[in-house]
């Protein structure tokens, strides 16, 4: 799938409960950029923005408070990193989830998504582990950016749609904090 | 390599989960029904030991020691708040402000969120600023701020106050005890890393930073202040913590005791929560009791004020 491209997962997929969203990178030889590496996800309301900080999960808040997106510790299968998703308990009030990408910044060692050698964000369906879609190879397109919004799984009239995003941020988790009102 | 999720053996080493698996409505402690004007003056249970993680944590006993035992109290006074540990035994919130805690997921304004966190105690926002005192000496950080960026602790303190230098001892999660600091040579955590936990550093002022990626790798640090020249400091100046979002945790050092060595700060890592304790205390002797004094005695001593590493 290319940036921008859209799927509706639980029309084409009915009886599709639960989704397992796969990041794969590779790094090559930078080991320091491979540790500094993070996934998450970010539970938007209507307005687009988190309604708290227990909306963003990550490695040190492995769920959101009703359990219905949680990050696996050790992902199962090919992937550097996992987020399950249970899509009958999202609340209601959350309209879209959306998956980023961020360096970790500390002063001493400055790495950027420009060193990634391949970034691609996978969907699987949670029941079976099957691949249902794949992003195209986002990482060709990044230079000085240490932050990018891969995709987002979101509501469409009664249904889930996911949508592969690609969007940059040379501020990193900052600019992505701002744009979806993660209180950092 | 990994066995497929459905036949997959439960998890049961994700502490997060299981915290939040049960979310409890506030303990009626002895404490707090004192404050609620329903029991009698609590006993005199809740010192401020420095080695005990947590004293918030005593929320999730069932219940505190029988206030039978309050002949103990006659000693003193019945005041209500106690002064050292007001914020973490979570007397700030009234107990009726949380609602049951039951697990509707699907309601809509998600007014249980509050209830949800394990530590109700002082937070900072970004851009805030909040000052650790003696009667408010802790404040928590939200597991995002204990986990994006880094947490940079500086000393700012001029010439006056005389030849400061900074450092922590550290507890990784591994059970690894050691110090960090810029003087002497110790600059990184763990001492050969690759990629630090802790980096000790001088620029205008003597500073650590943490390094949040890693935060799981960390267990507790205490933060100390010593004279290089081992004559008594001057004590002056404040001890800045600063959050990647600019959120600022100052500590005045004005009120220490004359000295050559304290202990500034402690910071302990709960339930993923850093949890940023004002402990201000002048310490006899040098870094190596110090650290002894905070209960990190798994360090093997080169002189007292270098480990071995």
């Amino acid at each position: 799938m290319k940036r921008g491209a859209n799927v509706a997962l639980t029309r084409e997929i009915p009886g599709l409960t639960g989704l397992v969203l796969g990041m794969r990178w590779s790094t090559g030889a930078e080991r320091v950029l491979e540790e500094s590496l993070v996934f998450a996800a970010i539970l938007c309301g209507a307005d687009g923005r988190a309604r708290s900080d227990q909306d963003f999960v990550f490695f040190n808040q492995l769920s959101s408070p009703e359990r219905s997106v949680q990050q696996l510790e050790e992902a199962l299968g090919g992937d550097q990193e996992q987020i399950e998703v249970d899509l009958a308990a999202v609340p209601a009030a959350v309209d879209r989830i959306v998956v980023v990408l961020y360096v970790n910044e500390i002063p001493a060692q400055r790495r950027t998504l420009g060193q990634l050698r391949s970034c691609v964000i996978r969907v699987l369906d949670g029941r079976d582990n099957r691949e249902l879609v794949r992003s195209e190879e986002l990482a060709s397109a990044f230079s000085a950016e240490t932050a990018v919004a891969l995709g987002e799984v979101y509501r469409h009239g009664g249904d889930w749609k996911f949508k592969v995003l690609g969007q940059g941020y040379s501020k990193g988790i900052a600019g992505i904090a701002a744009d979806y009102g993660i209180p950092l | 390599m990994i066995p497929d999720p459905a036949t997959a053996p439960p998890r049961p080493d994700l502490p997060f989960l299981r915290h939040r698996a049960k979310p409890r409505p506030p303990a009626p402690t002895p404490a707090a029904q004192f404050v609620a004007g329903r029991g009698p003056h609590p006993p005199h249970g809740h010192h401020p030991a420095p080695p005990a993680p947590a004293p918030s944590l005593d929320l999730s006993r069932p219940a505190a020691p029988a206030p039978a035992s309050s002949s103990l109290d006659l000693s003193r006074p019945a005041t209500p708040a106690v002064p050292v540990t007001t914020g973490s035994l979570d007397l700030s919130d009234p107990p009726a402000a949380a609602p049951p805690a039951t697990g509707r997921a699907t309601a809509p304004a998600r007014a249980a969120a509050p209830a949800l966190r394990v530590h109700r105690d002082r937070r900072v926002a970004a851009g805030q600023q909040q000052l650790l005192t003696v009667t408010t000496p802790t404040v928590t950080l939200t597991r995002v701020q204990s986990g994006v960026g880094h947490l940079e602790i500086e000393a700012v303190c001029s010439p006056e106050v005389g030849d400061l230098r900074l450092g922590a001892v550290y507890q990784l999660a591994t059970g690894e005890n050691s110090t960090v600091q810029y003087a002497g040579g110790e600059r990184f955590a763990p001492a050969k890393a690759r990629r630090p936990v802790l980096l000790a550093g001088r620029d205008a002022y003597e500073h650590l930073s943490i390094d949040l990626r890693q935060v799981r790798r960390l267990e507790r640090l205490a933060v100390y202040a010593f004279s290089e020249s081992r004559t008594p400091l001057t004590w002056g100046g404040t001890l800045v913590a600063t959050t990647f979002g600019g959120a600022r945790i100052e500590l005045p050092l004005e009120s220490l005791y004359e000295g050559t060595v304290a202990v500034l700060m402690s910071i302990y890592v709960l339930d993923g929560e850093l949890v940023i304790r004002a402990e201000m205390e002048t310490i006899t002797g040098d870094v190596r009791e110090a650290a002894r004094a905070y209960g990190y005695d798994r360090i093997t001593w080169r002189d007292d004020r270098h480990p071995v590493d």
